[in-house]
């Protein structure tokens, strides 16, 4: 008897791994409210406004433009405002960044390394990332207030002159600075606590018995075992930082008027001059200009990136 | 439920899992697939489950093929090496939770599922662990809830997927007497995975060892140990396992060593491999032997000398004075020794 | 004796350098706390105590009065009844999305499976700042302007979650559902018997965490709410700044009221939600 191979009516396949999954059609359902609700809500959208930025005039209410071309991006890349935003980034990637990882690990590597109380102060360094901005905005409007700021009576117990953090166009970035940092910090610790209970315990046993140092272990042990999870906290801290727009809002709105970003916008960032195009100044186009241009860069970012994890990072 | 295979096959991208496999599995009888790792037992298995398609040839349950047939048209048990049970349900949840997918008029009741949930408990001896969670039972209990879950639908065929290796010494040997007192009771047809020579031999009607994907021998545990198809399964039966010299047979006369040697009737002339059982050896008068090894094990010993320059391994009773260094002189049980073609390995 | 000596010696260090990290960590606490306790001492101060300088650092008698003078200046019952409604209905559809998707994309084989997931990875990194444009025609196109479904309907789909509730998904045994597919049992009843009740705590951190983010948002239901019948505690905290402009304690017993539910929730499920942040990975 000659056996030839059978159509296999089995809707079941097995992959290579050893696991089995099911073919059929009904994924397709499973997937087609969330599909339908990303495509409108999301792809939709990022598409609309690649479009939106290529027109001088744009009546967003009937999705007409006319004149098409890169006038919108000209004024956007000319625009005075839009180069005070990419330098507020700049400076907040560069100072705000490095400081919110960097006490964020000390905090990580504190709380780790005591006994008692550890769920205490875990869960007391956590409490802002649930809070609203908002809220805690408003609190931070009044610290900073040039006469009666508890900020300002601060640093004059060391003898420094009171300054107008919120008013004075020199001193509002460094305002921002400081409330990125303190925002930033509760969610990093909780990255870094998480990184730190992965790492073998038996390790620490090992060091323990040869008796290194609890400080020689946080430097020549810890610190190289936690790299992977400091490398994920700097890059995400990088997308999220250069995404600044709570911060802004919700310390300045309320000063400097018709909702620009502090006096005279010098607190602006480069989100939010996507809002303030679109939602102060109603120019669409230059929003999604300015929103394209952002995009870029954060995927230029995210690639950079990449490149740099595949090179130099080994995940353990 | 009988099961009949022709020529079964199991192609993974180039690598050939299984390899025109055609075999009969009696019914009602506990059948053991043995096998080193990667010689297929696991993927034929799976095959008779229905998990794994099948590249060529075909399945019967009883008259019926069900080469195609979808693994839950096949009624049959399965039992995993990890025992799969559900950790969020309790026992008794998990053994009824089959009968849960019955449809139409099959469909059970709370108290029909809670009777057959309770009958097959009492028959792997856990009626008093059902309301506990998997995590709460040792490893043994927990084969024991996996093999309850598997046959309360009363299925045709039992399939057990190294049901015992995650187990610790002790328990596999109590648990391996549970399997087979299991068996017995319900009388389902069951095939068993294993790579422990002991476990297949201790508790099986039949074994079916395999290699590579083929079958080498299929047959009851005595006879395939003493009646070897070829070298493979003479090496992996045993413990110690067997030994293999190079040997000449002249005139019915097999010459080793110094002139010592034995002779043998129904064996042509020629070059063959000798292979020979450790308790073929006795203490005696016509070898004389040098002590190298000796590894006491209580019940007897292994006692290791040079034989035509390979190591052989004999058991001897532990009584016997052996001492290393010392030379001693043993019999040979020709009965426990088996020629083989030494380039293709078949029984002479 | 020499070795109890030296163990006392050890022990000292040991004591020193505990009461360092304690020092430290309390003074880190206190500064990121400071907000918080400032915000809860000058809800309950005068003007002129929430105002002086040097600092008053205390009322000297609470001022309970600033609550009920602020809970009548603008209706907040009504902005945390919205605000719940609108995370009630986030945090359903968000689950019930994400277990679909997952289950689609970890247990099944589709054609273009890859495209899709790559097209829901892909979503993750599109910046919210750039939808609001389109999604606020579409919301008025849509005549849903100044209603609940505003405001939660463009966050229902998550690739982030989708993705979080696959991995975990995909780290189920295989062995269960092959025993489960022996058994007969149908995709669906697998899914709502075993996964789900087996992974219910990443379904509950991604209700935990979905629940805080639209708790917390401001910026699109800040645009798609113009009435008090809709607006959530964010954006009535917004108008509310207007109007009690320098009244600074207002202000603050404002904004504590808006905290205060959240920091019950949190004292309740902190332990689930730095889990659930600490495990899930990627979320800025």
């Amino acid at each position: 008897m000659k056996n030839t191979p059978k159509k296999r009516k089995s809707r079941l396949v097995e992959t290579e791994d050893g696991r089995l999954l099911i073919k059929s059609p009904m994924a397709y359902v499973y997937l087609l409210l969330p599909m339908a609700f990303l495509c409108l809500f999301v792809l939709f959208p990022t598409v609309m406004a690649g479009r939106m930025a290529f027109f001088q005039k744009y009546n967003f209410m009937k999705s007409l433009g006319t004149g098409f071309g890169t006038n919108a991006f000209e004024y956007v890349l000319h625009d005075k405002v839009f180069w005070q935003a990419a330098k507020n980034t700049g400076i907040l990637m560069a100072v705000a960044l490095p400081a919110t990882v960097a006490l964020s690990l000390m905090f990580a590597l504190l709380i780790n390394a005591i006994k008692r109380l550890k769920g205490m102060f875990q869960a007391l360094f956590f409490l802002p990332y649930v809070t609203s901005s908002i809220a805690i905005g408003a609190a931070f409007q009044w610290l900073f207030h040039s006469e009666y700021g508890y900020f300002n009576w601060f640093i004059g117990l060391f003898g420094a002159a009171p300054q107008k953090w919120l008013t004075d166009s020199s001193c509002v970035i460094w305002a921002l600075c400081i409330f990125c940092i303190w925002n930033g910090l509760a969610y990093k610790i909780v990255l870094f606590l998480a990184g730190l209970q992965k790492i073998d315990k038996e390790v620490y046993k090992a060091a323990k018995i040869d008796g290194t140092s609890p400080w020689r272990t946080t430097v020549k042990i810890t610190l190289p075992l936690l790299a992977p999870t400091t490398w994920m906290v700097s890059m995400m801290s990088m997308i999220y930082t250069a995404k600044t727009y709570n911060e802004v809002y919700s310390l300045f709105t309320s000063y400097g008027g018709g909702g620009s970003a502090g006096p005279g916008n010098n607190a602006i960032t480069l989100v939010y001059y996507i809002y303030y195009q679109f939602y102060e100044r109603q120019k669409v186009n230059y929003a999604a200009a300015a929103a394209i241009i952002f995009l870029a860069v954060i995927l230029l970012l995210t690639t950079i990136q990449r490149l740099v994890a595949k090179k130099f990072v080994q995940y353990v | 439920m009988e099961i009949t295979l022709k020529n079964l096959t199991k192609k993974f991208d180039s690598v050939t899992a299984v390899d025109h496999v055609s075999l009969t599995i009696p019914d009602g009888k506990l059948t053991g697939l043995l096998g080193p790792s990667g010689c297929g037992k696991s993927t034929l298995l799976y095959m008779l489950s229905g998990l794994t398609n099948v590249t060529e040839g075909s399945i019967f349950f009883g008259d019926k093929d069900v080469t195609v047939e979808a693994p839950d048209k096949r009624n049959i048990g399965l039992v995993f090496q990890n025992y799969s049970l559900y950790p969020h349900m309790t026992v008794e949840e998990n053994i009824a939770f089959p009968l849960g997918n019955r449809h139409g008029k099959d469909r059970m009741n709370a108290r029909q599922k809670h009777e057959a949930a309770c009958r097959v408990a009492e028959l792997v001896q856990i009626q008093d662990l059902m309301n506990r969670k998997p995590k709460q039972l040792s490893g043994g209990q927990q084969q024991r809830v996996a093999i309850a879950r598997a046959l309360v639908k009363q299925p045709d065929v039992l399939l057990l997927d190294e049901p015992l290796s995650n187990l610790d010494a002790r328990l596999r040997m109590e648990m391996r007497q549970e399997v087979r007192r299991i068996q017995l009771e319900s009388k389902v047809t069951t095939v068993f995975v294993t790579h422990d020579q002991e476990e297949a031999m201790s508790i099986t009607d039949t074994i079916v060892l395999m290699k590579k994907g083929v079958v080498q021998q299929q047959a009851p545990a005595r006879e395939i140990y003493m009646n070897p198809s070829n070298a493979f399964v003479a090496s992996f039966l045993g413990n110690p396992p067997i030994s293999f010299l190079d040997a000449k047979v002249a005139g019915g006369q097999v010459a080793l060593d110094a002139g010592q040697g034995f002779s043998v009737s129904g064996v042509a002339d020629g070059a063959y491999s000798l292979g020979i059982r450790p308790e073929a050896w006795v203490p005696g008068h016509a070898f004389h032997v040098k002590v190298e090894h000796v590894e006491m094990r209580g019940q007897d010993q292994i006692v290791t000398f040079k034989l035509n320059g390979v190591q052989v391994r004999a058991t001897l009773d532990a009584e016997y004075q052996a001492n290393v260094g010392e030379t001693i002189s043993l019999d040979l049980r020709t009965n426990r020794c088996y020629f083989f073609n030494p380039e293709t390995g078949v029984r002479v | 004796m020499p070795r109890i000596h030296e163990k006392r010696v050890i022990d000292t260090k040991q004591i020193v350098s505990d009461i360092i990290k304690y020092a430290l960590l309390t003074i880190g606490a206190l500064i990121l706390f400071f907000p918080f306790l400032w915000m809860l001492t000058t809800s309950l101060k005068t003007l002129s105590e929430a105002i002086a300088t040097p600092p008053v650092w205390l009322p000297r008698a609470p001022q309970w009065v600033n609550y009920a003078v602020v809970w009548n200046m603008k209706p907040f019952m009504r902005y945390i009844m919205n605000t719940v409604i609108c995370c009630i209905c986030h945090v359903a559809g968000v689950v019930v999305f994400s277990v679909l998707g997952a289950y689609a994309f970890s247990m099944y084989s589709f054609r273009f499976k890859g495209f899709f997931f790559t097209l829901f990875m892909l979503t993750m990194m599109v910046p919210g700042e750039l939808l609001i444009i389109q999604n606020y025609i579409t919301i008025q196109k849509m005549h849903l302007m100044d209603t609940y479904i505003a405001v939660f309907l463009p966050t229902l789909a998550s690739g982030f979650y989708i993705y979080m509730l696959r991995e975990h998904f995909m780290q189920m045994p295989p062995s269960l559902f092959k025993s489960a597919k022996v058994d007969g049992t149908s995709n669906w009843r697998f899914l709502w018997r075993v996964m789900v009740p087996m992974n219910r705590n990443t379904i509950f951190t991604i209700a935990i965490l979905s629940f805080i983010g639209q708790w917390n948002a401001f910026l699109w239901p800040e645009l798609v709410t113009r009435t008090d019948a809709t607006k959530l505690v964010s954006s009535g905290l917004i108008a509310f700044r207007s109007e009690a402009s320098s009244n600074v304690q207002y202000m603050m017993a404002g904004s504590c009221i808006v905290l205060i539910p959240m920091i019950v929730f949190y004292a309740v499920f902190n332990k689930q939600i730095i889990n659930g942040v600490g495990g899930g990975g990627i979320k800025g």
